[in-house]
């Protein structure tokens, strides 16, 4: 079973650079580089725990830091919200000043995971809206073929199953640290999964200088 | 409730609504592109229903001025011709006479081929094939082009709609080739299976499928409108070939 467990963090981790790989044609898209820093960011984690046993969960904020400027760009390009462009970026700022500083606050130097649970819920709010825009735009046929629907299902999917996991992590933690442990290793790892093979495919889907 | 039970409980809770969100996103969009679709073919029958009415009425006028030349005109220039002739009987030197009886002569004889053409009497009363011969026919008496058919003598019979409009888009490209073609020999070939198909191939200039789309977008030409109208109307379709030194149209329509 633990194998087996290990064999899914595995590939959930690595799974950024084969959705990477499946979407080579997008390769100058915004997201396909969203799609390298996700797989470097676990290959470069996994580097320093196993080599050089460092703190590695502290730099999964830096991670956290970039996902977030990702994830609002693809928001902001399909949410049609260009008036409010200096308002996005404006609180991009605001929430990473709240963020490091947050972050450096806590007992230990470790991953911020509250804030993750936060980034979670408002991933997911933004998510439904761009649902909405789909469905009003109706600029494709079949959404099948329209990448930002893929991309932005996979956004929903593990944000949304995920947030109260990451509300939560510390409490569980304290409660019982080898079923968080578990949970990582499935759950999580298999949202994480979802969500990369999703955005490869939107990115596949997408024309070579088309935008999402 | 631990917060394990809840973390778990939790993320199925939120997983399953996810899922049931995108699920809700794809069976909306489903909706939507039904109901399109059921506007698009709304669209597409009442464009039809409109060309068949036009059509329709367009049959009707020329069957009204096929009647009018046939019975009124070509009746009086028959009486016309009679009185003549029994005036020839009486008159000594009857030379301007018989000069005025010829013209008359042949202005009735191109009143009934003008009322033919407008309304082919043929094509009602024995069939496209009947129809396709006599133009066939005429072409070749004509002496301006070698021509050849193949076909069935009688043919079965059709739709009568449908075969009113392949003869007249045969028609019109008969014309189109007379006019422009300069074409010295004609092949004509009918034939009906599970398609109904009219070929028509000449050793002349032939219209080419994308000249023949390009007149049809920049709404040049009535008669390719009105060919482009009757295939709409009938489900049938023209094809464009190019054999050796010989072009050739195909009018075809599934049964």
């Amino acid at each position: 079973m633990d194998s087996f467990l290990y064999i899914i963090a595995k590939i959930s981790a690595y799974s950024p650079f084969f959705a990477a790989l499946f979407a080579l044609r997008a390769r100058w898209n915004f997201m396909w580089f969203y799609l390298l820093l996700g797989g470097l960011a676990e290959l470069i984690g996994g580097l320093l725990k196993h080599r050089w046993e460092w703190q590695y969960e502290f730099l999964a904020n830096f991670y956290i830091s970039f996902e977030i400027v990702f994830y609002m760009i693809f928001f902001y390009q399909n949410l049609l919200i260009k008036k409010y462009k200096y308002l996005i970026i404006l609180g991009v700022f605001i929430w990473q000043g709240i963020f490091w500083l947050d972050t450096f606050n806590q007992p230990k130097l470790v991953m911020n995971t509250s804030a993750l649970g936060v980034n979670c819920l408002i991933y997911t709010l933004l998510s439904i809206l761009v649902f909405q825009q789909i469905l009003v735009r109706q600029e494709y046929a079949r959404l099948y073929s329209n990448p930002a629907f893929w991309i932005n299902t996979g956004i929903f999917i593990c944000a949304s199953g995920s947030c109260l996991f990451f509300i939560l992590l510390e409490r569980v933690e304290q409660e019982n640290i080898d079923f968080l442990i578990m949970l990582w290793m499935t759950f999580y790892c298999l949202l994480n999964l979802i969500r990369y093979i999703f955005i490869g495919i939107g990115l596949n889907r997408l024309g070579r200088n088309e935008r999402i | 409730m631990s917060a394990s039970s809840l973390v778990v409980v939790g993320i199925l809770a939120m997983t399953i609504m996810a899922m049931g969100v995108v699920l809700f996103v794809l069976m909306y969009q489903k909706r939507v592109g039904q109901h399109k679709e059921e506007m698009l073919e709304f669209e597409r029958r009442r464009q039809i229903e409109l060309l068949k009415a036009s059509i329709a009425s367009e049959e009707e006028e020329r069957s009204r001025i096929a009647s009018e030349l046939h019975d009124d005109v070509g009746a009086t220039l028959a009486i016309s011709k009679i009185y003549l002739s029994k005036l020839r009987e009486t008159v000594s030197d009857n030379a301007h006479l018989n000069s005025g009886i010829e013209l008359l002569e042949d202005s009735l004889n191109k009143v009934r081929d003008i009322s033919q053409k407008i309304q082919p009497s043929n094509l009602f009363a024995a069939g496209l094939a009947s129809a396709l011969r006599s133009t066939a026919d005429k072409l070749r008496n004509s002496g301006e082009m070698k021509v050849t058919f193949t076909g069935p003598e009688l043919g079965e019979r059709e739709d009568m709609n449908v075969e009113l409009h392949l003869f007249r888009v045969f028609q019109e490209l008969v014309t189109n080739m007379v006019k422009y073609a300069k074409a010295s020999e004609v092949w004509i070939n009918f034939s009906q299976g599970k398609t109904i198909e009219i070929r028509l191939k000449h050793n002349g200039h032939g219209l080419s499928k994308e000249l023949y789309k390009k007149k049809l977008a920049e709404f040049q030409g009535n008669g390719l409108k009105n060919i482009d109208k009757r295939l709409k109307i009938i489900h049938g379709k023209l094809s464009f070939g190019t054999e050796s030194e010989h072009s050739e149209i195909i009018i075809s329509v599934d049964k």
